[in-house]
């Protein structure tokens, strides 16, 4: 008998071996990777945010780090379970030892029962490694899928007729995590609606479920000495939400759980659904608002052991980049334009063709001062101004014309036009022009300025109706 | 619980464990619990039917008598109510046949006839006669095992490493069989028979790869359900012995479906009169039996056709071999023949099949008036790519050679009594084979064993 347990035993062993490698060497290339989040240096994450795409799409890791210098993650998936992100915060503190666990609470309300389907299980699983992975998979109804996600090879195996021997091969590299697990949704219609608020708070009963994970969760964090901050990003909230989240920031209270409700601060962001967010998900432009709320309160509220890491700075420039191109893409405010353009780097031309009548007031004024552009436009109204600054620093200017190569591209600017590598740039004819480039020279954006037609913007005139 | 599920695997090996741990009557006792388990995981009334079945052929036994008349109204009820399950689905199709009935009814029907025929005696323990009819690895699609080898083997039964390990890498075959040819075959056959537009080279290609598919789908079966046997070192008999290296339909008859043939023969043909009285005499029994073979399979018109077509073809066969026989053809030449003979019987199978595989007649009359149509062929229009076509080609030829090995030798004590490195090569090679080209995982729906709806 004991030689049938052993044999059985060491048939099995192969047998899972077996199962094992086919399952890396049969799955789709990425998910033969490390996942994103573990490919992030150990120990260098400030916080780590978990929770339901609304902070996948809401959280901008690359502001955070303007405005405060810490490093984020959003180690979210989509509609997250509270129990799924208790396993993966146990999974973000695998290689991770961050001061503080943001945690969005949409699953706990009731409209997350609009994205329930068994897939966000395998998603979250994705992201995850051993024990963790196999929990989260086994919260499936159906187990005999679980089973086939644990050893993929049961899914994949019908891809034979595909591969070749060179896929057979298992690839150790890491999944790039240049994203921070942020997901950059442009804004779709350019309306500015403004929600309302609900009216009354009444009684709504939470998941007691949701609650004990939660504490779960908390337990876990001061396990490890780890703040927890419960956060929900805006959303087209109704009546019902509304009062399960007061419900679950009653229960925060109850139980020494900070929280922040952006949905509170959206006069003070100027949040404009339409523009800043869609029915679920928030725009790159909401984000960048939402984070700056963030950040502003991590300041006041939270110590980080915050330590600088090239490799993270690194990845964090390409999350910058196409952060900022988002920000500045079909952007129709000046005003943001010239804040989003001064709080990233990059290569910012001017072309200012000096006028007497021009009124550049001292925000604008300050705003092409922060862009690198140290100069007084107020009192030089009637001087012209081209210059070129790189990263938030002058390169130079001159009045007549400038011209500079920068990374082996020249640049000229004059009063008729702005020339990159001998090509005449489109669309560069206001009186002010602030043309915005990638420092590899891949994209740029422009805004024109005719201050004749300022006095229209500044009065919020819709044609020649202002208020 | 189907024998091709890990939950299986699970049960046969705790089954295993309990089994070899225990002795005498506990033994017994947990064969029945693990048969009333198995039984349990299918329709809960299918035990309930099982069990009536068993009880009124327990207790009944003991009133048979050395008399025609007794037999006959003992026999009787149990055939009625057979029938009725069986061939009310024609008429309704709100009532589900019991699973295994088909097998289980003729386990029952052989041990009465057999204790009339005063050639076994009566069992006296109820916990052993439910262990025999209900005995989980036959339970479902047989092998129709007798009373006698069964309950020999069962009281003799002490732990045999070698048995045990030949039983369970004849399960790991039967798996093997099953899931990586059996099921692949049938796909393209379903294919074939579900798309209307289909025609010649496709039916004819469905038209014998079906035949493939129904023999590697039941002998796999038969093997699993042998092997789990043999594990618990019980002999159940054997199935199938290489059927289409079968070079005329009676040889074929003597290698397919053993279990079921034999038991025609014993207790149908035999007492029908056998070859007993007469040339004509014998030649209506034969067909008789083989149209009660079609009609066990199922209740439609198709069964009894594909019944009374063997029937006449064994009848045609025997006259058409008294004239070869005296041809005396020796040497080089009878060898081709024997080819010859396997290639036409193989033919003759299948086109029967056509039968066996579509539910109404005018079904069957279609397939076979449209393989009569032929047209170009393309292996893409039936949805596969170069390299599932040439896998399909080197499975069937695969499959042909190890059959002809298997007619020669017995395969599994070939491998098992070979040294460790073969051996386990062996396995190992198996494994990975199935964890590739199997057809498993919740992507696909598993087919069910074709011989489970009999």
């Amino acid at each position: 008998m004991i030689k049938v347990f052993l044999k059985t035993s060491i048939m099995l062993g192969i047998t899972l071996g077996l199962s094992l490698y086919l399952s890396k060497a049969f799955s789709p290339v990425s998910s033969n990777l490390k996942t994103a989040y573990l490919s992030v240096p150990e120990d260098t994450l400030d916080l780590v945010v978990l929770g339901s795409s609304h902070t996948q799409y809401g959280i901008n890791p690359a502001v955070i780090h303007n405005e405060t210098g810490l490093y984020s993650y959003i180690n979210a998936s989509a509609c997250q379970p509270i129990r799924v992100s208790y396993q993966m915060l146990k999974e973000s503190l695998k290689t991770q030892n961050p001061n503080l666990i943001i945690l969005d609470v949409f699953t706990m309300l009731p409209d997350q029962s609009v994205c329930y389907d068994e897939s966000i299980y395998k998603l979250a699983s994705d992201e995850m490694t051993g024990m963790e992975k196999i929990n989260t998979l086994m919260m499936l109804d159906d187990k005999k899928k679980a089973f086939d996600y644990i050893l993929s090879i049961r899914m994949y195996h019908q891809l034979w007729n595909e591969l070749d021997i060179e896929s057979l091969k298992i690839s150790n590299e890491d999944l790039p995590y240049d994203s921070f697990g942020f997901i950059n949704l442009q804004p779709k219609e350019y309306l500015f609606k403004y929600m309302e608020g609900p009216d009354k708070k009444y009684r709504y009963d939470l998941n007691q479920s949701d609650l004990d994970n939660l504490l779960k969760i908390k337990a876990l964090c001061d396990e490890n000495n780890i703040e927890l901050l419960l956060v929900k990003t805006p959303f087209d909230m109704n009546q019902k939400n509304y009062d399960a989240l007061m419900a679950v920031w009653d229960f925060a209270k109850e139980n020494d759980i900070d929280y922040l409700d952006l949905n509170q601060y959206l006069e003070e962001m100027d949040f404009a659904f339409g523009v800043d967010s869609e029915t679920w998900h928030n725009t790159n432009w909401g984000a960048y608002k939402n984070s700056e709320i963030i950040s502003e309160y991590l300041l006041k509220n939270y110590k980080f052991n915050h330590v600088d890491n090239e490799d993270v700075n690194r990845n964090l420039s390409y999350l910058k980049k196409s952060t900022l191109f988002g920000l500045l893409l079909n952007q129709v405010d000046p005003y943001n334009f010239f804040k989003y353009a001064s709080k990233f780097d990059g290569i910012i031309i001017i072309k200012y063709n000096g006028y007497y009548k021009t009124s550049i007031e001292s925000a604008e004024n300050a705003l092409l001062n922060e862009m690198g552009f140290e100069y007084d436009f107020i009192n030089n109204r009637n001087t012209n101004y081209y210059g070129v600054s790189v990263n938030g620093k002058l390169k130079g200017y001159d009045n007549k014309e400038f011209k500079t190569i920068i990374n082996g591209n020249e640049i000229i600017v004059n009063k008729n036009e702005i020339i990159i590598d001998g090509k005449v740039l489109k669309d560069t004819d206001g009186e002010l022009t602030v043309v915005v480039y990638d420092s590899d020279f891949y994209w740029h954006q422009n805004m024109n300025i005719d201050y004749g037609s300022k006095w229209f913007w500044k009065n919020d005139c819709d044609g020649w109706v202002c208020k | 619980m189907s024998f091709t599920s890990l939950e299986f695997i699970a049960f046969m090996f705790l089954v295993f464990v309990l089994f070899y741990i225990t002795k005498g009557k506990t033994r017994v006792f947990v064969l029945f619990i693990a048969n009333i388990v198995f039984s349990l995981t299918f329709v809960s009334w299918n035990i309930i039917v099982l069990l009536i079945f068993a009880l009124y052929s327990f207790f009944i036994s003991s009133k048979i008598k050395k008399d025609n008349k007794s037999i006959l109204f003992i026999v009787l009820p149990l055939i009625i109510v057979f029938i009725f399950f069986k061939y009310i689905t024609y008429f309704s199709n709100s009532i589900l046949t019991p699973v295994g009935i088909s097998f289980y009814t003729f386990k029952i029907i052989s041990y009465l006839v057999d204790i009339y025929n005063e050639k076994i005696e009566r069992e006296e323990s109820l916990l052993v006669y439910l262990t025999y009819v209900i005995f989980f690895p036959t339970l479902v699609s047989g092998p129709i095992s007798r009373f006698k080898p069964f309950i020999d083997s069962l009281s003799n039964v002490t732990f045999d490493y070698d048995k045990s390990r030949d039983g369970a890498f004849l399960c790991a075959c039967g798996m093997f069989e099953k899931m990586v040819i059996a099921d692949y075959i049938g796909l393209l056959v379903s294919n074939i028979y579900a798309n209307t537009l289909f025609k010649g080279y496709y039916i004819w290609l469905a038209i014998l790869l079906y035949s493939l598919q129904i023999y590697a789908d039941f002998d796999s079966y038969s093997n699993i359900a042998i092997g789990c046997s043999k594990i618990l070192g019980i002999d159940v008999g054997i199935n199938f012995k290489t059927p289409y290296l079968s070079s005329n339909i009676k040889e074929f008859w003597h290698k397919w479906h053993i279990s079921l043939s034999t038991w025609f023969k014993d207790y149908v043909y035999i007492p029908l009169g056998g070859n007993r009285k007469g040339t004509l005499r014998k030649h209506i029994n034969m067909i008789i039996v083989f149209i009660l073979s079609g009609i066990w399979h199922g209740s439609t018109i198709n069964f009894f056709i594909w019944g009374l077509g063997h029937g006449l073809l064994i009848v045609f066969e025997e006259y058409f071999l008294q004239f070869y026989n005296k041809l005396n053809i020796e040497g080089i030449l009878k060898k081709i023949n024997k080819i010859i003979g396997i290639i036409i019987n193989y033919l003759l199978v299948s086109i029967l099949f056509v039968f066996f595989r579509t539910n109404k007649f005018i079904d069957a009359i279609n397939i076979l008036r449209k393989s009569l149509i032929f047209e170009k062929f393309d292996y893409t229009e039936l949805g596969l790519v170069k390299r599932e076509w040439y896998y399909l080609l080197i499975m069937i030829v695969v499959f042909i050679i190890v059959d002809i090995f298997r007619s020669r030798f017995n395969m599994i004590e070939k491998i098992t009594k070979r040294n460790v490195v073969f051996r386990w090569s062996i396995y190992i090679i198996m494994m990975t084979i199935f964890l590739i080209f199997g057809m498993y995982g919740s992507q696909y729906n598993p087919l069910d064993f074709i011989y489970k709806h009999f």
